[in-house]
């Protein structure tokens, strides 16, 4: 077998026809001008292509051979995707492209390939991405017989052990618990969201009740569907013989038969994007991130061409538009990209992307729409066109500047249903591309007004309230927690006696009465509470008034605190700080959250249909042996052990966001005394994960003590700019 | 070293392995030089050509020996800044008439003086401040009108070049991009012209994009916010425990007369080092570089950093609390590159997080899951003084800090008490050499570790004697090392820990 070679010197010289002379130096001549350096022309070089085979099972082979180093690598394309993820299992391609490899197979633990491959200096790793997976193997070319079978043997026979699926899912999760950490993650996350709509396979992300959701059987399942070798297509590059090679893989694969044919779901987009401005509140950040766009296109585009022109004028290099106007002229940016995006078989996006401070925000929005709103109207004259191509077909050998990259190419055009000369003639097809076919690609793919807009960013300090660009829609991001584990289905008894236990409370409190008669408590305490800092001691005073307002005080030694809930309004007052701060999202939710939990507004609600109640068991409490109630208002399930002899809330659990993630909290309640009819515990401690993080004394409880409406209005001195709910 | 990946040609490799044990070492540098070719100009700036013919195209990177340790106080991230400015062209290239460019460029700097000695009064006057101010940027706009924007960048684009840029850390600088192989001469002329006259036009513009890349890099990440805080901690004099990017207050401050002192301190030509791969003959492109980069003077060498880090005396400790997730990190004094014991620590490096069999992964994320990855690295943040060896990881959801720091604890403690098995030892070596044939594949790879060694040890060579350093490395001296490292004193450590939702203490309204 030989490879064949295209010789592609003649068309490379294109771009240097007429400075086709040698370089002899004149030494004297001293260069003033780069455009007095001629190039000689660019040396006979032919393009390896790869050999390609089809096993009778159906998989497809392309070897290249590579004799430069003593390394033999594979990589195999698999026909699946995160893409393909069953709604509700998000994050099964991830987890299963992980376990594939690490899982073990059915003749070697996980742990056992580790050592075995890396006493070699062998790797092998595999993965999904979101339109395909794949499984890669390196080597020194004396080990590839044993690592290609064990790399066959992962392909054929993984046994996705249970232990390796739990590491996984931990990664998943703590990958959950850090995305709003990271600014550039949130905003393509969300930006995606808003192009390809919420619940697009390109858009959506694991939460942690999808991957609880995932089980071993599921990548059992997604292995047998979609890891067959007539769906896969595997490169080898290196120093072996093609010939030797072919006959290897062969009887490595000869007895994997061809699996069921395909037959993947398309992965529908809901491409209605709403145009508009969204803001992401984040104070941990001196810059806004920015970015705006629309879908974009598919590669087999015939405008594709037309647009990769586009795109190198208008935010590809140095020399382009964005980095010269926003970043080397304004000085508004370090990162500033945009262009119109092309995957294979799906739509890109065209975006626009920058960050900026906080205080040039508006002047960054400014900045990116004269952009978008020039690439149309001001189409690339000549000038910007004979740049952009020279700098695409001058650069075009580098395409070919490694073997494996060669190979890797002709894979996914395989993939894809691209034809192999496709690379060939992107260069011929990028050459045609003339100023009037930019103009026209500018035109038909980007439109100012079917913007999304974006801004991931602090509150305050914006040069001019975001307003001024429309009206602004805030985003929540804050990480949907886990559900508490499940709780046993609910049976007609456990249900009926869950209600008496619930009547027991109401009378535990004081009675039906006392209980209805509530309309507002104010609770003032004095805490101790584990902080970072260390122990730090506060007086609190927590006003509510039902069934939705919750204001709190917290006298630190910074100074005090004031967080207020109004229904679906929130701000905080923090010391040192003047004005009020808009309560971020993931907080207000918290704080209406503890509201619902309160055995007194439980009791209020007793013949609401949304409160679900069952009885849960028994559980010794300090030496009573308390009744379980499982009770949910609406969503938020909280469970309360209850004295069944007196009636009152010795403890009560919920799950809920804790400094490191999802967490379980527990406060346990003691000292009951009386206050206008009621029997309301005066102390209390909250365990985080079974330590005690805050205990409180309470000094004072008032029932229904007059509550000035003031108390929930935000200060009039708040600063407007940049809080995006007004 | 860490990072460094090593380097030896493929045939001489592929007989090291071959011809166990692998042994083969000095006598094999001959070979090597049969495709390597080190020139030296008479002005001292120092070239290494590697022939690599595999497509018609090149890569070189120009290492220069400055970062942030030639800072002090009122001019940190200067390097980095100079960095940028690189980009800016010279009286032939990014102009469009440069007599008349350098005189509005003056009056820049005029304004600026003006308008930053009014600020800096003891009560400076609002409204002059404004007034000033506005006539700076005035007098900037004028500049822009003789400014073609971008334009060295736009010939190396135009010209067929990619992956152009540079990067700076706190001891070097380099830069870097690759060319088809037909256009070695423009390159020279690019390559040279850019550091024989620099001129620093859009500088203070420049000035407000590298503030965005701080407000980036460093302000808007955790990782950023805890490291910044990390570096200061772990140093008391030596200039390492500065920001590369430089303090805010710095980077408002300093002026285009600093950053051409600063240019004409360290950018002489003994103190660069450019190093070619690909498709070019050492005898071809040697003229080329005598015309091109002979063109610049020779240049006094630069002063050495003076202050030494004194040992430390006394744990550190920096625990940021932070609204995102927790993160540990833990670091300890060593010595420079230069020190004999750097292939030790490099082994412990291998031994303690390469992979999935190293012994953090095996301990923290596969045994414990306390952590999604944890990690060792020698040479932070740089390693041509001495510098630090540290570990950290990121803990799972539920887990904290002082787990993570117990279990890292736990297998230093290991190391210090046990030797290591004989399995682990060899694969270390094993890895070592295959790392090396890895690197031989990419042009811009082999381009900066050449360049590199030859900046931090004066001989490209070292490269190759590292495997066989690596190689003589026992399980004492891994031993060794690590009591001589691994104590409470010589250590500072930084999480961060995560803040608790505010407010969370008065969560209880009813009851």
């Amino acid at each position: 077998m030989t490879h064949r070679h295209r010789t592609i010197t003649a068309s490379f010289a294109g771009a240097v026809l007429a400075a086709a002379i040698a370089s002899a130096l004149p030494a004297a001549a001293q260069v003033k001008d780069h455009r007095q350096i001629q190039h000689p022309p660019m040396r006979p070089f032919s393009v390896p292509e790869p050999e390609r085979i089809t096993l009778p099972n159906g998989m497809v082979v392309m070897l290249m051979e590579d004799h430069e180093l003593p390394l033999i690598e594979a990589f195999a394309r698999i026909r699946t995707g995160t893409r393909l993820d069953p709604p509700g299992k998000a994050g099964l391609g991830t987890i299963f492209g992980q376990v594939l490899r690490t899982g073990g197979t059915r003749r070697m633990t996980g742990d056992q390939l580790d050592d075995f491959l890396e006493s070699r200096a062998a790797e092998i790793e595999t993965g999904v991405g979101p339109d395909s997976g794949f499984a890669n193997m390196s080597c020194l070319s004396q080990d590839f017989p044993e690592v290609a079978k064990v790399f066959a043997e992962i392909l054929r026979e993984p046994v996705f052990a249970e232990d390796k699926i739990t590491i996984a899912k931990t990664a998943v999760r703590a990958g959950i618990a850090r995305r709003n950490d990271n600014p550039q993650q949130i905003v393509f996350r969300e930006f995606n969201k808003l192009i390809y709509g919420d619940s697009s396979p390109y858009a959506v992300v694991p939460e942690y009740a999808t991957v609880d959701a995932i089980t071993r059987d599921d990548l059992v399942a997604h292995h047998r569907k979609h890891v067959q070798p007539n769906r896969i297509i595997l490169g080898v590059v290196g120093d072996f013989s093609a010939k030797q090679m072919a006959a290897t893989l062969r009887d490595l694969f000869k007895d994997w038969p061809k699996g069921p044919a395909a037959g993947d779901p398309a992965a529908a987009i809901q491409a209605k994007v709403s145009p508009g401005i969204r803001w992401i509140q984040k104070e941990d950040m001196t810059q806004s991130n920015i970015v705006m766009g629309h879908l974009g296109i598919q590669r087999d585009n015939p405008d594709f061409f037309a647009v990769e022109v586009l795109n190198e004028t208008y935010g590809g290099s140095f020399a382009a538009r964005l980095f010269s106007n926003v970043r080397s002229r304004k000085g508004l940016a370090y990162t500033v990209n945009g262009g119109v995006r092309a995957n294979y078989d799906y739509p890109g996006t065209f975006n626009t992307f920058m960050t900026t401070k906080t205080e040039t925000t508006a002047a960054g929005l400014d900045a990116l729409l004269e952009e978008i709103d020039a690439i149309v109207k001001n189409p690339p004259s000549e000038a910007e066109i004979k740049r952009a191509k020279e700098s695409i077909l001058n650069s075009f050998v580098f395409n070919f500047a490694s073997r494996s990259q060669i190979l890797n190419q002709q894979i996914t055009y395989a993939y894809f249903g691209f034809p192999a000369d496709y690379l060939a003639r992107y260069r011929e097809n990028i050459e045609k591309v003339s100023a009037a076919d930019v103009a026209r690609a500018a035109a038909r793919y980007v439109h100012k007004d079917q913007l999304a807009i974006l801004v991931v960013g602090p509150s305050k300090g914006h040069d001019r309230p975001l307003e001024s660009f429309g009206k602004v829609t805030r985003l929540d991001i804050s990480i949907p927690e886990p559900k508490a584990a499940a709780a046993p289905a609910a049976t007609k008894e456990s249900v009926a006696r869950g209600r008496a236990l619930l009547d027991k409370i109401v009378s535990g409190l004081g009675g039906a009465a006392a209980v209805d008669a509530v309309k507002a408590t104010r609770i003032t305490s004095s805490m101790t509470a584990k902080t970072p800092q260390g122990e730090m001691n506060l007086k609190v005073v927590a006003t509510v008034s039902l069934p939705d307002r919750l204001r709190q005080e917290l006298d630190t030694p910074m100074g005090r605190m004031v967080t207020v809930l109004a229904g679906q309004d929130g701000f905080m007052v923090m010391p040192g700080m003047a004005g009020a701060q808009p309560l971020p999202d993931s907080r207000r939710a918290d704080m209406a959250r503890s509201l619902r939990r309160q055995a007194l507004v439980l009791a209020q609600h007793r013949a609401d249909a949304s409160l679900k109640v069952q009885h849960a068991g028994t559980e010794g409490v300090d030496g009573t042996q308390a009744e379980i109630l499982l009770a949910a208002l609406g969503e938020d399930e909280v469970r309360l052990w209850v004295d069944p002899a007196s009636g009152r809330v010795l403890r009560q659990a919920y799950r809920g966001q804790g400094p490191a993630g999802p967490a379980e909290f527990t406060v346990r309640y003691s000292d009951f005394r009386q206050v206008a009819g009621l029997t309301l515990p005066h102390k209390n401690e909250t365990l985080l994960d079974g330590e005690v993080q805050q205990s409180a004394v309470v000094e004072r409880i008032e029932v229904n003590p007059p509550v000035d409406a003031a108390l929930f209005a935000k200060p009039e001195s708040a600063p407007a700019s940049g809080d995006g709910k007004r | 070293m860490k990072r460094h990946v090593l380097l030896v040609p493929a045939a001489l490799v592929a007989a090291v392995f071959l011809l166990a044990p692998p042994s083969a070492g000095a006598q094999d540098i001959p070979q090597l030089e049969k495709k390597v070719t080190v020139h030296t100009l008479a002005n001292g700036w120092t070239f290494i050509i590697y022939e690599r013919p595999v497509a018609p195209v090149f890569s070189f990177a120009t290492h220069v020996n400055v970062g942030s340790a030639q800072e002090v106080p009122g001019i940190t991230g200067m390097a980095h800044m100079f960095e940028h400015m690189a980009f800016k062209g010279t009286p032939h290239i990014g102009t469009r008439d440069f007599e008349k460019e350098k005189q509005v460029l003056d009056k820049v700097d005029r304004a600026y003086m003006a308008f930053d000695a009014e600020r800096r009064k003891p009560s400076p006057d609002p409204e002059k401040v404004k007034s000033l101010e506005k006539a700076w940027k005035d007098v900037q706009e004028e500049a822009d009108q003789f400014i073609v924007k971008n334009e060295f960048g736009e010939i190396v684009d135009r010209e067929g070049g990619v992956g152009l840029n540079a990067g700076t850390s706190a001891d070097s600088t380099v830069y870097f991009y690759s060319l088809p192989s037909n256009k070695t001469e423009l390159w020279a002329y690019l390559e040279s012209e850019r550091f024989l006259n620099p001129v620093f036009r859009e500088f203070y513009k420049e000035r407000d994009v590298v503030k965005e890349e701080r407000r980036l890099r460093t302000e808007s990440q955790p990782l950023g916010r805890l490291l910044e805080q990390f570096t200061a901690a772990a140093f008391i004099a030596h200039p390492f425990g500065q920001p590369v990017v430089g303090h805010m207050s710095d980077l408002d401050s300093f002026t285009r007369e600093d950053a051409e002192r600063f240019y004409k301190t360290y950018y002489v030509p003994s103190n660069m080092v450019t190093s070619v791969v690909g498709d070019v003959k050492a005898a071809e492109i040697i003229p080329v570089l005598e015309k091109y980069f002979g063109r610049i003077p020779k240049g006094d060498p630069p002063p050495p950093v003076r202050t030494v880090e004194p040992p430390q005396k006394s744990e550190r400790m920096v625990k940021l609390p932070d609204p995102s997730q927790p993160i540990y990190a833990e670091g300890y004094h060593k010595g420079a590159a230069t020190h004999p014991d750097e292939p030790v620590f490099d082994a412990i490096t291998d031994v303690l997080s390469n992979g999935r069999t190293s012994r953090l992964y095996r301990s923290l994320v596969r045994d414990k899951q306390i952590a999604v990855a944890a990690q060792a690295l020698s040479g932070y943040p740089g390693d041509r003084y001495p510098n630090l060896f540290i570990l950290f990881a990121v803990p799972s959801p539920g887990h904290t800090n002082e787990e993570i720091r117990d279990a890292i604890r736990a297998e230093l403690e290991r190391l210090k008490k046990e030797e290591i098995s004989d399995d682990e030892l060899a694969m270390v070596k094993t890895r070592a050499k295959a790392a090396l044939i890895r690197s031989l594949d990419s042009n811009g790879g082999l381009a900066m570790n050449l360049a590199e060694y030859q900046t931090v040890f004066g001989d490209w060579r070292e490269l190759f004697n590292w495997v066989e350093k690596i190689d003589k490395v026992t399980k004492a001296d891994i031993r060794r090392v690590a009591n001589e490292t691994f104590v409470d004193t010589n250590r500072t450590v930084g999480m961060i820990e995560t803040q608790a939702a505010q407010g969370r203490p008065a969560d209880q309204p009813g009851q």
